[in-house]
């Protein structure tokens, strides 16, 4: 082996494994310990171990829904517009499709850009129907079709925290707002 | 087709719930069930060939400390005594798990509902209020302490085992059963917590059995370890999709 190669395959080494071996082990109580493959917004594939690394607001929507969905948005950026400091940057609301069907990758895409959700900041996750029911009975979520266009479920709000552990959850839109954003600004300072 | 299963041919069943303008009847392709419930032997095989699933391994998302707990507290010893009895105190995850690794799946509600319609002698009994009635009287007794073996259980119309009144089953989709849990009575759904869910309404109310099931559903963590709760796998019938009558 030539010492060139040696050097590349040393700096092939020092690129790759961060990406493996400083990937921290999961506790046991996340809830990333489902695995399963996902697809993001902008097409990219994303196994759903890689959501570990930041806190994450996560819900269940579909982007043809007339109801509560749009408040849920809202609600969504209600919760985090107000937040300072490191959280600020480091929450992504992540929104995962109950309706793999219509919501291509493509579709949530659009609705990204309808809505105004920057990409830093959201993330939509398109999966295959058996992946979305099992993320969702991770979290306790329902939703059962209704009709050919709407699907019924829940309005739960979870929030978890960098390792994938579940330390809130809004379960109705009742609910008081300011519970969730003490449940994150109490995550805030247990992170710094 | 696999040992032990039974083919349910294709057919249909009325819900209990039905969204607003929703069909009264819900079609159900050809499918094949177990004929029996998964036995506590059976889920030990699993167990030790998938050792991630074995009740000292398993991560607390997957199960409650009850993962079955009979397993230690009934037959510490082996599983003698119990190894042909339904297993029971098994969670969603590890229930599916299983099933995926016999090649199998879990029924769907329509799937279960639908084979759970049939007596001894039909596939459908409709309104029988004698079969109805002795579901019922199933469902009200209370848990038995020894459960039977597999074997031993009452057999329908389809050649399934032990469908009523041994242990609850899991289905694949338990968590499409939206009652907000707070009210017995309540058909309408709480708005703040389900999106657009209002439209939901009970279709049968006279069949309690149905209404118990969708309860206990509704109510149901996936990762619960009841010990009143087994399953069994399905799987599809190749081609069967869109061919009901």
């Amino acid at each position: 082996m030539t010492r060139e190669s040696v050097a590349a395959l040393v700096l092939l080494l020092m690129v790759c494994l961060p990406l493996t071996a400083g990937q921290p082990e999961l506790p046991d109580d996340s809830v990333y310990q489902l695995g399963g493959s996902w697809t993001k917004h902008n097409g990219q594939q994303l196994e759903l171990a890689e959501l570990a690394g930041r806190p994450r607001l996560v819900s269940f929507v579909y982007t043809y829904c007339e109801h509560t969905c749009p408040t849920i948005v809202a609600r969504l950026k209600l919760a985090t517009d107000g937040l300072e400091g490191s959280i600020a940057d480091d929450l992504q609301i992540t929104l995962v499709s109950l309706d793999p069907q219509r919501d291509t990758p493509q579709r949530l895409q659009t609705y990204m850009q309808e809505q105004g959700l920057d990409e830093r900041g959201w993330l939509m996750l398109h999966g295959d129907p058996d992946e979305v029911l099992g993320f969702a009975a991770m979290l306790g979520v329902r939703y059962r079709p209704m009709g050919e266009r709407d699907i019924a479920h829940s309005n739960m709000m979870t929030l978890l925290d960098g390792a994938g552990v579940v330390r809130y959850q809004s379960k109705g839109l009742g609910d008081d707002p300011a519970d969730l954003a003490e449940a994150i600004s109490q995550l805030a300072s247990e992170e710094q | 087709m696999q040992q032990g299963m039974v083919r349910i041919e294709a057919g249909g069943y009325t819900p209990l719930f039905r969204d607003e303008g929703g069909p009264p009847f819900i079609a159900v392709d050809a499918f094949l069930l177990d004929q029996y419930p998964v036995t506590n032997g059976e889920f030990a095989r699993f167990v030790a060939s998938e050792q991630r699933w074995a009740p000292q391994n398993i991560k607390p998302v997957f199960a409650d400390s009850n993962y079955l707990a009979q397993w230690r507290e009934v037959a510490p010893q082996g599983l003698e005594g119990i190894e042909n009895q339904p297993v029971t105190n098994v969670s969603w995850f590890a229930a599916r798990a299983y099933c995926d690794w016999r090649g199998k799946r879990l029924p769907n509600v329509d799937e279960w509902e639908y084979v759970a319609m049939a007596s001894e002698e039909a596939p459908t009994v409709g309104d029988d209020p004698d079969f109805q009635a002795r579901v019922l009287q199933w469902y009200s007794t209370p848990a038995i302490t020894r459960l039977p073996d597999v074997q031993d259980t009452w057999r329908n119309y389809w050649g399934v085992h032990g469908l009523h009144g041994v242990v609850w089953e899991l289905v694949n989709d338990f968590n499409t059963a939206l009652v907000s849990g707070e009210s017995r009575a309540d058909s309408e759904l709480e708005n703040s917590l389900f999106c657009g869910a209002g439209a939901a309404a009970a279709v049968d109310p006279s069949d309690y059995a149905a209404f118990m099931r969708y309860a206990f559903r509704s109510s149901y963590g996936a990762r619960s370890s009841i010990s009143s709760m087994g399953f069994r796998c399905a799987s599809d019938v190749p081609g069967a999709k869109g061919v009901n009558p």
